[in-house]
């Protein structure tokens, strides 16, 4: 799973389009991600990196929001 | 205007995502006379409120949590959920973001689909102008079929044009609003998808986007972010104490003189030692402001006769109110200046849109002894008082870590301690003004080890299943950074602060009225506080449960003062005068009475010896004392609250026990291993 490109190795200041979400994994997990507006297509850019390597910022839609490293890696682009 | 009165009252939700602005919308439409209520069976709470009546519409308002789709998984949104189509209102007011509306309009569609009776609001749209971006507002109406209007949240009329839209539409009973099923996420992707395509033609491009530095560059860099993160809290912990100082003097002051004034029919009159320790080394021309006023209300009471009333009572009766009853006020109010300061602090740095990046700067340190980046601001809070810290965990998702967080809350240092950790230190450097520095050193210390005690709880104890529940998650939204709406700010200052003072000030009141009398009964006419704590029912207790305080190297006096500070810490040391017979006899005028009644207590607490002779307060025991105070929990008002929050007795009554049994433990190890190490 690690192979497929997601949002959490995009590099600070790099932007990118939402593929599409990890299909395995928790299904919750996937719901929430969606509902915040995490669905393909959708630009991402990644806005800040903490110190200890997550959380990871990212700005879409209009607003910034901050996912740990399990959760950026769920989304694919 | 008569079929005004007559109308029927109508129920209006204000719903929509976090940080749309709903909350500021509140207090704009509002008489701001908000009562907070709890949701059904839960901890969630929720502002309700009056229309205004300028208005000319009788209608309840309720704020809700930020929610962002009626099928969101967080417990805090599906009460909020639950309550809407419970309560059926007569119009959902669905607040969205300018600058986020397809993100928002998710909602809008789901609640539309329900069948509940819609109007939207749209916020921000100043910050719209920012982006360079113009929406026409008549599109997205036809768009959506609703009924809609735009604000500018900093605009003062905003109030009155949402209220105006309210009244315009036609509030009646409807059919009740269906419930959906969760909708599968290949609906969710169209659904977006369709909303983005919704959109996008009523936004038009007006204008040069107003490019700004971004802030967050700096306030979330790996390394300045953490630097300023640091300097911030700094900032925050000192203007806490120093802009604390004087009004809690004032409040010292004020009550001192209340208490004095009622037992001046008692021959042995006992100056008051509220506020006191507080005010140390402080110039006190804000105590002397609060003396002036308590004077003033003395006057007053004079004029009702009030003194003849009191030198009629019994002397038991005049002790009870003064010390019990007002000394009790007193010292629950003493920490009210701290404790508002604080909240006043928390409250800018969130309405601001730090406070979610400070969260999240320490999301990784605390996820990995089992807490949350939005266990920060409880934490934090910690440092003033638990108790409204323990209630600002409710924002934490996951179950586990909200009760993992109420439950490490007391062990930092709240501000009840400050006063024992005073003393002590003063003592240990055998009461010289010399070496300030490393007394101030040894103060900083006791902070920073009870921020390592609860860290190596919580780490601990994140082990055990009751505080693994649930999924851990972050998923935390940063609002654009902006000045702080200094409404919202004093709105939920008061609501937090008034938390205080509802369940906190009875507590301490009614504990410190029980203990007082435990302390004084039997009493016996013309003795002193010394001498009927000496023969009361706490010393008998005292006596009987010497053996858990002689391995501490304390005697039954200590047993008594260390019951006596379960109703707040800092009644401690005052019972602590009390028990070993410090003269606490100043003159008023006297300008250095604090420091000499200090002096006194740090003289006689070295003169204290056992039976045999042997000293009580030696370094080891001084010591095991400081270590006792950072972990027990000595404050039954706490206890109460914790067990609202964690929803029962069971987990209230292991912290009390673990807290305190743990304090006890370690204390005494300290000490018997120092002794063994030659260090009496």
């Amino acid at each position: 799973m690690s192979t497929l490109a997601s949002l959490a190795d995009l590099a600070c200041g790099e932007s990118c389009i939402v593929s599409g979400l990890q299909s395995s994994g928790d299904p919750e997990l996937r719901r929430e991600l969606l509902e915040l507006g995490f669905v393909p297509g959708t630009a991402v850019k990644m806005v800040a990196k903490s110190l200890f390597g997550e959380p990871l910022a990212y700005e879409l839609r209009g607003t910034r929001i901050a996912l740990r490293k399990v959760e950026a890696a769920m989304v694919l682009r | 205007m008569s079929a005004a009165s007559e109308s029927p009252v109508r129920r209006i939700i204000l719903l929509g995502g976090q940080n749309a602005g709903k909350s500021t919308l509140f207090n704009a439409i509002t008489t701001g006379r908000a009562e907070v209520a709890n949701y059904s069976g839960s901890t969630v709470e929720f502002r309700q409120a009056s229309l205004r009546p300028v208005f000319g519409l009788k209608a309840i308002v309720s704020d809700t949590p930020g929610v962002i789709s009626l099928h969101a998984p967080s417990p805090e949104q599906k009460v909020a959920v639950e309550h809407l189509y419970q309560e059926n209102p007569e119009l959902v007011v669905a607040v969205v973001d300018a600058t986020q509306l397809a993100r928002h309009l998710h909602l809008v569609q789901q609640l539309k689909r329900a069948g509940f009776p819609l109007l939207l609001v749209v916020t921000m749209a100043d910050r719209l102008a920012a982006h360079g971006e113009k929406l026409d507002l008549d599109s997205l109406e036809i768009a959506l079929g609703l009924p809609a209007i735009m604000v500018d949240n900093h605009n003062p009329d905003s109030g009155r044009q949402v209220a105006a839209a309210i009244a315009a539409q036609s509030l009646g009973a409807h059919a009740p609003a269906q419930r959906l099923p969760e909708t599968s996420e290949a609906d969710l992707k169209t659904e977006f998808s369709e909303l983005d395509s919704l959109v996008a033609p009523c936004l038009q491009q007006i204008g040069e986007v107003v490019r700004r530095r971004d802030p967050d560059k700096l306030l979330l860099h790996p390394i300045f972010g953490l630097l300023s993160f640091g300097l911030i809290m700094s900032l925050l912990f000192a203007s806490v104490f120093w802009m604390a100082a004087p009004f809690m003097e004032f409040i010292g002051g004020f009550f001192g003189v209340l208490v004095n004034h009622i037992k001046a029919p008692l021959e042995a009159l006992e100056p008051v030692q509220l506020g006191k320790a507080f005010s140390d080394g402080m110039e006190s021309g804000f105590a002397a402001c609060g003396t002036g006023l308590g004077n003033l209300l003395c006057s007053f009471l004079d004029l009702l006769k009030f003194g003849q009333v009191v030198a009629s009572f019994p002397g038991w009766l005049t002790g009870f109110l003064a010390d019990g009853l007002v000394g009790g006020l007193g010292m629950a109010f003493t920490f009210l200046p701290q404790i508002f300061i604080l909240f006043l602090i928390i409250g800018l740095l969130e309405d601001s849109g730090y406070l979610a990046r400070g969260a999240m700067l320490i999301d990784k340190p605390l996820s990995l002894i089992g807490l949350n980046g939005r266990s920060f601001v409880p934490m934090l809070s910690g440092f003033a008082c638990a108790i409204p810290a323990m209630m600002a965990a409710r924002t934490i998702r996951n179950p586990g870590e909200r009760l993992l967080t109420v439950f490490i809350v007391p062990l930092m240092s709240c501000s009840a301690r400050l006063p024992v950790y005073g003393l002590f230190i003063y003592f240990l450097f055998k009461g010289s003004d010399s070496m300030v520095f490393f007394q101030g050193l040894a103060m900083a210390g006791l902070y920073f080890f009870s921020l390592l005690v609860g860290s190596i709880a919580a780490a601990l104890l994140s082990r055990l299943p009751t505080f693994r529940s649930g999924r851990s998650a972050l998923q935390l939204e940063l609002p654009e950074l902006r000045l702080p709406l200094l409404r919202v700010v004093f709105s939920q200052l008061w609501q937090r602060g008034s938390l205080y003072l509802r369940k906190a000030t009875p507590a301490i009141t009614v504990i410190s009225c029980v203990l007082w009398l435990v302390t004084h009964l039997p009493y016996h006419e013309g003795k002193n506080e010394g001498e009927l704590m000496a023969e009361s029912y706490a010393a008998d207790i005292g006596r009987h449960t010497e053996f858990l305080v002689e391995p501490m190297g304390l005697d039954w006096r200590g047993s008594v003062a260390l019951a006596s500070g379960f109703a707040a810490r800092e009644t401690f040391i005052a019972a602590l005068q009390a028990m070993y017979q410090v003269d606490v006899k100043v003159d008023d005028d006297n300008e250095d009475k604090d420091r000499i009644i200090t002096l006194r207590t740090v003289d006689a607490l070295s003169a204290a010896k056992f039976p045999d002779g042997r000293k009580i307060f030696t370094l080891s025991t001084c010591l095991g004392l400081l270590l006792f105070f950072t972990i027990a929990l000595q404050c039954f008002p706490t206890v109460a609250v914790a067990r609202n929050e964690f929803g029962g007795w069971k987990l209230a009554i292991i912290q009390l026990v673990a807290f305190t049994g743990g304090a006890w433990l370690l204390s005494v190890g300290l000490v018997q291993v120092l002794r063994a190490c030659g260090v009496e």
